[in-house]
């Protein structure tokens, strides 16, 4: 079994960016940190995308890890390195916005 | 569609793009299944080929660019300030509209059940409910918007040219949701004029 | 002739009473399976007669054929049906009946459990039903929409139907849910490691897992409504602090996945017919599997989609079109491994395989109008517009009914017990898939050109007239399709010939048997070395039937069967299954009662079906475990092994942890809402903060650690052989309830504001586990005092001390939760 969670981490850390970077951008919104200015930066959107930053890091660590330190069967191995890639890129992909779009409006 | 705005204009634009994109992949798998009944298979197929080829470059590369155009119209469609921006209230309940404008000198004008707006300005519409949820949707002008209970929201619409349109509620909202409607009157400049000093409605 | 003889002895452990005790005491997988399958179908039935009533009304302007009262109920009851009581029971059923034949094993790991599923399905169904029949069913709209559902506009007992039933059915579904995962992780065949389970078990363990953690948002939303309805709890009523899209968030945090959980099923069908069809093995394998965990995953993400018009920020819309594109790779991974396995083989044009390229044209295109309203822009347009209920029904039906119907074709010899015999099927097919395109083809333009979802009227001078009619003769066509597949499959029983055993010289398990299979599915449990262990040994089928694989003697009249590792497949230990029993029957009863004295709003009777329902629990964990250690059993093959009671994870205890799992889901998702409502809602913060008193939230932390400690302490001294003692944890779990209750005692009043409401939630929640806890300890200790326990047999403690982890854990987050807030305010 812990083989198997093992092998789903790396979606598993997907949700949990997902929802960390939802949860602190309806957070930003209601405590307003879109129109707090750091320098030429909104607070709230710069918090956003060091935290994109911060999981994209980890997940990418995740891979590595995965890739070489090989734990069980040879089948589980490549399925929790190949998941480990599908949830890095999902991060990003699903991260896109916090640099694209408009971030209380 | 049919769209009579920029807005609608826009989304049109997604849907002939996109349906277009749609058809040629729906031809694609199609011939390929069909291929597949016409050959005789012999069992040296390439995994990597069909999946990663089929399965993950081509939708990724095709989904990105989707992805990516989408949010540039939405971020085109939302409702920014701007010196010409018409701002107009409606007010919904079962089942009935009410289209609250302001004067310059700050008097209310109401009219139930039609939506005056000017040609070729940006119209902000802010919606409000007085029971249930409902939808503010003017199919040739723009997308939807929902009236939920203690919220404010605001969709962006905008008419080309003088005319009336049809409008609905698209969330169902009880036995009335059906003819729950209205209708947009689009004026012209002298229109709109004479629809602010009230003689116009 | 040995085969004969083991028959005889097997099915006389196995079987089934004939005539109604039979019918009320049956636990076995192929009979509730069936069951599930036939009572699905039937609903499906009556779901496609209110779709002909629906589509009767649209088909002219101003029509009368119904008012918009009766038109609202029949909409709402189509959704729901086809949801919640067609759909998923259908693949349940399926999973049920065919995953145990697949895995190389004699029946699931919670028998009572299968059967007591079965029955609260039947009665919450029948209670929907009921309320069709009494012109009482609820009327708004399949997804509820509060404000719409709540009792101001919605006064009548309506909306109480629904939410009451379908939740006596989502229980169903959860107890399932558990059943099947358990059984997928722990009950194959010795040597079947995850790499050489059959694809459709990695889709069904996939969708259990989802259900486990997509249900619970859906129950908890309907507890929370049914709470704000009965008792005026205000949870969704803006003017006291709640907000109506709390309800929508938690409905789409289940109704997206729920999209999935049906879907991956089918394609689960799919993955193992198509290969068969093209006399081939299936292509990517591992891709397959990745892409369908990856779709479990990523489908979660997606459940704004639905709320793009609700007025959220461009960005948090953003992440969901993100998601929402992104899900579409897996599928499209699956899709593409489904055309490369067709071209390396050769398929032959056989009755699934109709209903497979039916699948593939009517699923694609639904596919590809999913990712169309999956930008931002574009949903704008089409949301809540006809676009949209053609675009879920081409993924519904294709996705769902289409590889159904090829699976009826395909298994169906296990129900007959008969060859395929061409009659009627091809030109059902073609009714079927041309009925369906003329009915929602056109459905997308019209829904573009503005007609709304759920209208029973439009002006003829509008212009929809011609769409509407054709989707009308359309779905009659359909329908006639329906009618003339039912007819089909209902002669084959009748007139075909005997069916040989594996009739399409399939390689997985479930055809190495008799058709229709016995009770015990196989007289002995194969040692699996591949995929396709029937490709891989011809005479494999005949081998097991003269025992000579595991277990092929009948010992003691135990219904015995095997557990393996989760992973490696490795062979564990021996699980012994309870045998037929009312038991099930009862406690669905009694859970129905529960159901009904709320519906009837005879709210002070309902602490007795609790009480019954806790005597009835404590019952069915009694009757099981063994006074004595038995040691390791000889199994065959010169190997022995221990029995589930001796071990120290058997099913109980892998059932307890996937049960949590759903609960620690409703947990999370009632901590969403407490801070959704903090930070989304009007009307917050509230004008007046919790003040219980700093003594139950000491008291109340302390006493969750002295019940985790004592737990262990009592875990410790059961190994070294000196009884169970439970002082230690039965005080702490005791003064956790008190502390627990002193602080619901100083609560405010929860009808004035939704954070009053929340917090006395979060307060029962914890005094809730708190007692079952509790309850599961006092149970240890007489069965300790009984002679059940040893420091062998010591699961049950185990078991024990999970729920009194849980029950701590959550309580101590609950006591923070509330209080930290309030403290620091």
């Amino acid at each position: 079994m812990m083989g198997l969670l093992r092998a789903i981490s790396g979606l598993i850390a997907w949700a949990v960016a997902f929802s960390a970077i939802y949860g602190l951008q309806g957070l930003g919104c209601a405590l307003g940190w879109d129109r707090v200015m750091i320098g030429p930066l909104q607070l709230g959107r710069t918090l956003l995308i060091v935290l994109w930053l911060a999981f994209v890091a980890v997940q990418a660590w995740m891979i590595w890890h995965f890739t070489h330190h090989p734990r069980g069967s040879v089948f589980l191995n490549r399925l929790t390195v190949a998941v480990a890639v599908v949830g890095w890129v999902a991060t990003i992909y699903t991260g896109v916005p916090v640099v694209l779009a408009s971030m209380c409006f | 569609m049919d769209p009579a705005g920029p807005s609608a204009e826009a989304i049109n634009s997604i849907w002939w793009a996109m349906l277009a994109g749609a058809a040629a992949i729906f031809l694609l798998v199609g011939g390929l299944l069909a291929w597949a009944f016409v050959r005789r298979g012999d069992g040296t197929v390439s995994a990597r080929t069909w999946i990663v080829g089929g399965g993950l470059i081509f939708p990724t590369v095709v989904l990105l660019m989707l992805l990516a155009y989408g949010l540039v119209i939405g971020e085109r469609l939302l409702p920014r300030s701007g010196p010409d921006v018409v701002e107009v209230e409606a007010r919904s309940s079962r089942w009935q509209w009410t289209f609250h404008h302001r004067r310059a000198d700050g008097s209310v004008l109401s009219t139930p059940g039609v939506l005056h707006i000017p040609a070729g300005r940006p119209v902000d519409v802010v919606l409000t409910t007085q029971d249930v949820i409902h939808a503010f949707w003017v199919p040739r002008l723009a997308g939807k918007m929902d009236a939920i209970p203690g919220h404010r929201n605001v969709l962006r619409i905008e008419a080309g040219a003088p005319g009336t349109h049809p409008g609905i509620c698209a969330e169902y909202c009880g036995i009335g949701h059906a003819r729950h409607s209205f209708r947009v009157v689009v004026h012209d400049e002298a229109g709109w004029a004479r629809f602010l000093a009230g003689e116009g409605a | 002739m040995k085969a004969l003889r083991l028959h005889r002895a097997f099915e006389a452990i196995w079987g089934t009473p004939r005539g109604w005790r039979g019918t009320v005491c049956s636990v076995n997988h192929s009979t509730l399976g069936i069951r599930l399958m036939v009572t699905a179908f039937a609903f499906f039935l009556i779901g496609g007669v209110l779709a002909m009533l629906i589509r009767a009304q649209l088909a002219t302007p101003h029509s009368a054929f119904v008012g918009p009262e009766a038109y609202a109920q029949l909409f709402t009851m189509h959704g729901s049906i086809m949801m919640f009581l067609f759909a998923i029971p259908m693949f349940e059923g399926f999973a049920i009946y065919m995953l145990p034949k697949m895995l190389g094993t004699r029946d699931f790991a919670f028998p009572r459990l299968t059967a007591y599923g079965w029955w609260c399905y039947l009665f919450g169904g029948s209670m929907l039903l009921v309320a069709m029949l009494a012109g009482l069913a609820p009327d708004a709209g399949w997804f509820m929409y509060t404000p719409l559902s709540s009792k101001p506009y919605s006064p009548g007992i309506n909306s109480d139907f629904w939410l009451l039933g379908i939740t006596f059915v989502e229980i169903s579904a959860i107890v399932t849910a558990v059943d099947i995962v358990v059984t997928i992780l722990k009950m194959r065949a010795p040597g079947m490691s995850l790499d050489k389970m059959p694809l459709f078990a990695w889709y069904m363990l996939v969708t259990t897992m989802m259900m486990l953690v997509g249900f619970p948002p859906l129950i908890l939303g309907s507890i929370l409504l049914e709470l704000e309805r009965a008792f005026g709890w205000p949870f969704f009523d803006v003017t006291r602090g709640g907000d109506s899209l709390l309800w929508q968030h938690l409905f789409w945090l289940f109704g997206h996945p729920e999209v999935y959980i049906i879907f991956l099923p089918a394609a689960g069908a799919v993955s193992t017919i198509l290969p068969v069809m093209a006399r081939t093995a299936i292509l990517g394998y591992g891709w397959i599997v990745g892409a369908v965990i990856a779709l479990g995953f990523l489908s979660f993400g997606l459940w704004v989609h639905h709320m793009f018009t609700v007025g959220i920020p461009h960005m948090a819309l953003a992440f969901f079109s993100a998601a929402s594109t992104l899900v579409a790779i897996p599928t499209g991974v699956q899709i593409f491994a489904w055309l490369g396995t067709l071209w390396a083989g050769r398929p032959q044009m056989k009755m699934p395989m109709l209903y497979l390229i039916g699948f593939f044209i009517v699923f694609v295109m639904g596919g590809l109008t999913g990712v169309m309203v999956a930008v931002v822009p574009f949903d704008w347009q089409a949301h809540d517009s006809a676009f949209v209920t053609a675009h879920l029904h081409y993924v519904l039906f294709g996705g769902f009914v289409f590889p159904m119907l090829a699976a009826a074709y395909y298994w169906l010899a296990h129900f007959t017990g008969r060859q395929y015999q061409y009659r009627l099927g091809v030109s059902a097919f073609w009714l079927i898939l041309i009925g369906f395109n003329l009915t929602f083809l056109q459905m997308h333009i019209v829904g573009l050109l503005g007609q709304a979802r759920r209208i029973e009227t439009y002006p003829a001078e509008i212009g929809w007239t011609a769409y509407n009619l054709v989707s009308s003769i359309g779905g009659f066509i359909l329908a006639f399709g329906i009618g003339l597949f039912l007819i089909d499959i209902l002669l084959q029983f009748f007139h075909a010939p005997k069916s040989k055993r594996n009739p399409w010289s399939a390689g997985t398990l479930e055809w190495g048997m008799t058709m229709p299979p016995p009770s015990y599915n196989i007289a002995s449990i194969p040692h699996v070395e591949g995929r396709e262990p029937l490709h891989d040994r011809p005479d494999l089928a005949l081998s097991l039937a003269r025992g000579e694989g595991y277990l092929g003697e009948p010992r003691n009249g135990w219904r015995e069967t095997l557990a393996v590792g989760t992973s490696s497949g490795k062979l564990d230990h021996i699980v012994v299954l309870p045998g037929n029993t009312t038991l099930p029957i009862w406690t669905a009863a009694v859970t129905g009662s529960f159901f009904l004295l709320m519906l009837l709003k005879l709210y002070w009777l309902t602490p007795l079906p609790l009480l019954a329902l806790v005597a009835m629990a404590w019952r069915w964990a009694w009757l099981l475990g063994r006074k004595e250690d038995v040691g390791a059993l000889p199994i065959g093959h010169a190997q022995s092994a221990p029995t589930h009671a001796e071990v120290q994870d058997p099913p109980g205890w892998w059932g307890s942890i996937f049960l949590l799992t759903a609960d620690g889901t409703f947990f999370v998702s009632l901590l969403f809402g407490y801070a959704f409502l903090w930070t989304v809602a009007p009307a917050w913060p509230p004008p007046q903060l919790f003040d219980g008193g700093v003594l139950s939230l000491v008291t109340g932390v302390g006493a969750t650690a002295l019940a985790v400690i004592g737990a262990r302490v009592a875990s410790r001294r059961l190994q070294r052989g000196n009884g169970a003692g439970g002082g230690m944890v039965l005080i702490g779990l005791v003064l956790l309830i008190a502390a627990l209750s002193m602080a619901i005692l100083g609560a405010p009043s929860p009808t004035e504001h939704a954070y009053n409401a929340v917090v006395a939630v979060l307060l029962a929640y914890a005094v809730f586990h708190a007692a079952i806890a509790l309850l599961m300890q006092v149970f240890v200790v007489l069965r300790a005092r009984a002679g059940f326990l040893s420091a062998r047999r010591s699961a049950e403690l185990r078991i024990a001390q999970l729920w009194t982890d849980y029950a701590a854990g959550s309580a101590a987050i609950v006591l923070l939760a509330i209080y930290v807030p309030a403290l620091t305010a």
